[in-house]
């Protein structure tokens, strides 16, 4: 389970503080699949790397499953991360000098999976999300559409508890939308924890449930029937 | 793991290809002129190292102090002193004495002028050279021992095997080839390819020997000691010694110097060296100069692997956040540019393989020099553990500090902060912005350090000299040349001018004379130079005050014996100077008295002409107070000057000549201009190992400011993209583009200049005859290194700023 207790986020340049997110608690239960949306600079990014211990909070308490991480170092965070959680990028930030199945081994480089073990996890990863058969390209021969399933693809081969996805069809088509929304719905229900920020009704809609965040808090939470 | 890194390592590097390959290249390079000079500074610095027990092995010198004028150094002393010197020394185990003679050597038709080192039976058991046939230890102890090199084998014997076999000296001496050694190395001090037994009666020790001869300082004296310890006694003994045997000369002041054989070459030389030395100093700016270039280079590599690294930031973040500890990412990071750097060094390894030949043809004295040994700096990283450890050790540090802004900079940012480009982008800029003010400084501090040496060497080679050397060819006698033989050699075709002295235009002989002015105590011990009437005509020397030497004055003659005379002298300027004279005019006419003379006094002496000091020996020692008198009797070297003929055919007229009119022997010639590079071949070879130097780094500075002008006009597309739909012209954002790369010049320069005066002042110092560093220098050198900058980043600034702005603003 993610509890966020009272989570606030404030950015400081010399001349100009922003609160992007104020007080802000939310629980999210292991195995949900949980859309953020709110209009654009409402913090959903900001809460979503928290989540993601991307980030850290300038105040408030953060759960991850037993642990309290708000209090955690880089180093700590760092390990959680690895442990447990899987990211998806609206831009995929795929590693442009790796191919397709070296992007996605990297989830599993830092876990010590031995390396038979990694070729067979990503094999199958590629082979889950259909792209098994451009493993050995660059991610620049590839579709954005392409791209996108390979990010998941990398997101899900450690097996995380957590998946984090921020605006997954947001660089894509309907249909490559689509197809990534049916990737994280399967994931979801195979016991992932997914949450995903996005601007698209059709996609959130596609969520167990859907949280509406306005500038830096939340607003809204709507339960959708399972 | 690994497999992962480097595939994007790899991947990186193929992918900016371009910019790959200015970077490894440009690091290669730099590496590779650091190497040679490297290499050049262990050669210099290894002299005679090649023999075993080298450092148990001293050799003998002396200092005087002349009344009135500056030390002299001697590099030989008196034949005498060995045995004095081994007496008193029970620790000397053995000790030697060598002199170098020019004789006459023939086998069958073959006949050629040679130098060969008589030398004592011991000189090759202190100095045990590598032996390819024959017993060495014992071959100088029969009279008529000779040992010889490969090059003397060849040129008298052909293929056949010259042990036992006879060359004939002088046409009337033979000598038994008994042991053959090595081709002598480029770094060793001796320059010898024929060494004879001392005990033969030609040499100068056994003429020294003969009872009654008088003894004169002519012999390089070795010796051994039996353990190193043992210097130390003798060292606190040796002012004793000079004093028990030989009492000072009234007014002269004289040391013994006892320098360890493989300093020899680098401690100041003195009259008649066996081969130049080379001033530490020049060695150290040198080296120093290296480091500049490799600091260039290194400046470069890093500067180029921090831009590449800022577009590598999505990997970082996308590796964070994958769970990898900043710990792997600096492993990454540091590991990948190691690697960089080692393929550079490999390349660099392979580039000083093939520069060596071209390297060492351009520190040897020339392919006309059948005398000196051809420099022979040598690579052989396979046999040296030492060197190939620091190469490996050189190629971690310099990767280390390329890696280090991605290893520690990029590497400690939050994962999201590195998803977001433009931080990283930003924080390198300042980075690189300092490496490229840095990378300018070097330049230009390397550009002010060429042009003042080069300028220096220059005066060296040229104005300080004050005498016209071009197309003299020198003739040595062994007796007065003949008045028909001058006369015969005058009128060959292709003969413009003939004179003769008693040495060659920069020694002055061995004669000494004490003077003073009428009325003054203090003498003054002036050089005195027998030389020809038209000697100063001949090399275009103008008097500064008075006249030159004439035949229509009768007192200009210096009759030896002849005390009744009076006798007209010529003086050099600092001949004026230590006499007391307040100028070189009123010097004139003026009368100086004589005493000590090696002849007998004239009746009187007067200053007849004052000429401007001609460099002796080197221009690194201060000229000394020097007469010249005409006395064509005692000139025994005739310099010819050549004109309008090629110079085969005069040469072989002359020697048909000589061969008619001359000596018995083979005529021995020797064009001043080659004199002149062996006195001066270490000037030569640094002034050529630095212009070199300077054109590495200025083409290294282009392929860096190249480099970075890609990488700036790339992070920059969208700003010339925004400056173009708001109506900028090219012309404009080329300004804007130029202008990033020439405000860094001025800030080089504020750094450059007094470190490079500072430096170059410094260096200037080492000589006594120098030239002043220029402070138009200063500016020149900023203003050529702003003209190489914007040269080389136009290229890609004016591609960029021509482009479309719908195209810049998309590519963003």
């Amino acid at each position: 389970m993610l509890k966020l207790e009272h989570i606030q986020k404030v950015f400081r340049t010399t001349e100009v503080e922003t609160t992007a997110l104020n007080d802000v608690s939310l629980e999210i239960a292991t195995g949900e699949f949980v859309a953020i949306m709110g209009p654009s600079g409402c913090g959903k990014s900001t809460l979503l790397n928290i989540l993601g211990l991307l980030d850290t909070a300038s105040a408030g308490t953060y759960r991850f499953f037993d642990e309290t991480v708000s209090s955690y170092s880089e180093a700590q965070l760092t390990d959680v991360r690895r442990a447990a959680i899987g990211f998806v990028f609206q831009s995929f930030n795929l590693i442009d000098d790796l191919s397709i199945e070296e992007n996605v081994e990297v989830a599993l480089l830092y876990r010590k999976v031995p390396p038979r073990e990694r070729r067979e996890r990503v094999a199958a990863a590629l082979e889950r999300v259909g792209i098994a058969h451009r493993a050995r390209h660059l991610p620049q021969q590839l579709s954005g559409g392409q791209q996108q399933r390979v990010a998941v693809a990398r997101a899900l081969v450690s097996s995380p508890k957590v998946i984090l996805a921020d605006e997954p069809t947001g660089n894509l088509d309907t249909t490559n939308g689509n197809a990534v929304m049916e990737l994280l719905i399967d994931v979801a229900k195979a016991g992932t924890t997914v949450v995903m920020v996005t601007h698209s009704l059709t996609h959130a809609a596609l969520a167990g449930r859907t949280i509406k965040l306005l500038d830096g808090r939340i607003v809204s939470e709507t339960l959708l029937a399972a | 793991m690994f497999r992962n890194y480097m595939a994007a390592a790899l991947r990186n590097l193929l992918r900016n290809k371009l910019v790959s390959s200015i970077n490894i290249a440009g690091l290669a390079i730099g590496f590779a002129a650091a190497l040679l000079i490297a290499l050049y500074l262990r050669y210099q610095l290894t002299y005679e190292h090649f023999l075993p027990g080298y450092d148990r092995v001293y050799r003998l010198s002396l200092t005087f102090e002349p009344p009135g004028s500056a030390p002299q150094i001697r590099d030989s002393v008196g034949f005498r002193m060995a045995e004095e010197f081994k007496t008193d020394y029970p620790d000397v185990a053995m000790i030697a004495r060598a002199s170098m003679q020019f004789v006459s050597v023939r086998r069958g038709e073959i006949e050629n002028p040679e130098g060969i080192f008589f030398a004592d039976p011991d000189f090759f058991r202190i100095m045990p050279f590598a032996t390819v046939a024959g017993n060495l230890a014992t071959a100088l102890d029969a009279p008529d021992g000779l040992v010889i090199t490969p090059t003397i084998a060849r040129r008298y014997f052909g293929a056949a095997n010259p042990l036992g076999q006879t060359l004939e000296v002088e046409r009337k001496v033979p000598l038994r080839v008994l042991a053959i050694i090595d081709e002598l190395p480029g770094n060793t001090h001796f320059a010898f390819r024929m060494v004879a037994s001392s005990k033969n009666r030609m040499s100068n020790q056994s003429v020294v020997a003969q009872p009654g001869a008088s003894d004169w300082p002519g012999a390089f004296t070795y010796f051994q000691v039996r353990d190193r310890a043992a210097l130390a006694r003798i060292e606190s003994d040796a002012r004793n010694f000079l004093h028990r045997h030989h009492p000072d000369d009234p007014g002269f002041h004289t040391t013994l110097v006892i320098l360890p054989l493989d300093q020899v070459h680098l401690a100041p030389t003195g009259r008649y060296p066996l081969s130049p030395g080379t001033n530490p100093r020049t060695l150290w700016t040198l080296g120093l100069v290296g480091l500049l270039v490799l600091a260039l280079a290194v400046v470069n590599f890093v500067n180029l692997t921090t831009a590449r690294a800022t577009q590598r930031a999505v990997e970082v973040g996308v590796r964070k956040s994958a769970g990898a500890r900043r710990a792997d990412l600096i492993a990454q990071f540091l590991g990948e540019s190691c690697l960089y750097v080692l393929v550079a060094v490999v390349v660099a390894m392979a580039l000083v393989e093939l520069a060596l030949p071209t390297f060492n043809a351009m520190l040897s004295i020339g392919p006309d020099d059948q005398q000196a040994q051809a420099a022979t700096v040598s690579f052989q990283y396979w046999r040296e553990p030492m060197l190939a450890s620091a190469l490996v050790l050189a190629a971690l540090v310099v990767g280390v500090i390329a890696g280090a802004y991605p290893a520690f900079v990029m590497s400690a940012m939050r994962p999201i902060t590195a998803l977001h480009r433009g931080a990283t982008v930003l924080a390198s800029a300042r980075v690189r912005q300092m490496l490229v003010v840095l990378q300018l400084s070097v330049l230009i501090a390397l550009l002010i350090c060429t042009a003042a040496i080069n300028r220096q060497m220059n005066f060296s080679l040229g104005d300080a000299q004050r005498i016209d050397r071009e197309q003299v060819m020198l003739l040595f006698f062994n007796k007065m040349p003949s008045d028909a033989i001058k006369d015969a050699i005058l009128h060959v075709p292709g003969v413009a001018g003939v004179t003769a002295a008693q040495s060659a235009p920069t020694n002055y002989g061995n004669a000494q004379g004490q003077f003073h002015r009428p009325g003054s105590v203090a003498p003054v011990g002036l050089q005195i130079s027998p030389i020809d009437y038209n000697f100063f005509d001949f090399y275009r020397v103008k008097p500064v005050a008075g006249r030159l030497p004439s035949r229509d004055h009768g007192t200009d003659l210096l009759v030896p014996g002849d005390a009744s005379r009076h006798l007209s002298v010529f003086v050099n300027e600092a001949a004026v100077r230590a006499l007391g004279f307040e100028s070189p005019a009123a010097a004139i006419e003026q009368p100086i008295e004589a005493f000590d003379l090696p002849f007998a006094a004239p009746a009187s002496t007067t200053v007849a002409g004052v000429v401007p000091d001609i460099p002796v020996d080197s221009v690194r020692t201060s000229i000394q107070p020097a007469m010249y008198v005409a006395s064509p009797q005692a000139s025994t070297l005739m310099s010819i000057r050549l004109a309008g003929r090629p110079i085969k055919k005069t040469e072989d007229a002359i020697d048909a000549v000589w061969r008619r009119l001359g000596e018995p022997t083979a005529p021995s010639h020797l064009f001043l201009d080659l004199y002149f590079r062996r006195m001066y071949i270490d000037i030569i070879q640094q002034r050529r190992v630095l212009g070199a130097l300077c054109g590495v780094s200025v083409f290294l500075s282009c392929l860096g400011l190249f480099g970075l002008s890609i990488y700036t006009t790339q992070r920059r597309t969208k700003e010339i993209g925004i400056r173009k739909v708001m109506g900028a012209s090219t012309s404009a954002v080329m300004r804007l583009l130029l202008w990033a790369f020439a405000k860094p010049v001025i800030w080089a320069s504020v750094i450059a200049w007094p470190v490079a005066t500072w430096l170059m002042n410094r260096w200037l110092d080492g000589f006594a005859y120098r030239v002043n560093l220029g402070w138009w220098l200063l500016p020149a050198a900023s203003l050529l290194a702003l003209a190489i900058t914007l040269i080389t980043v136009s290229v890609h600034s004016y591609l960029v700023a021509r482009a479309t702005p719908g195209g810049a603003l998309r590519s963003e």
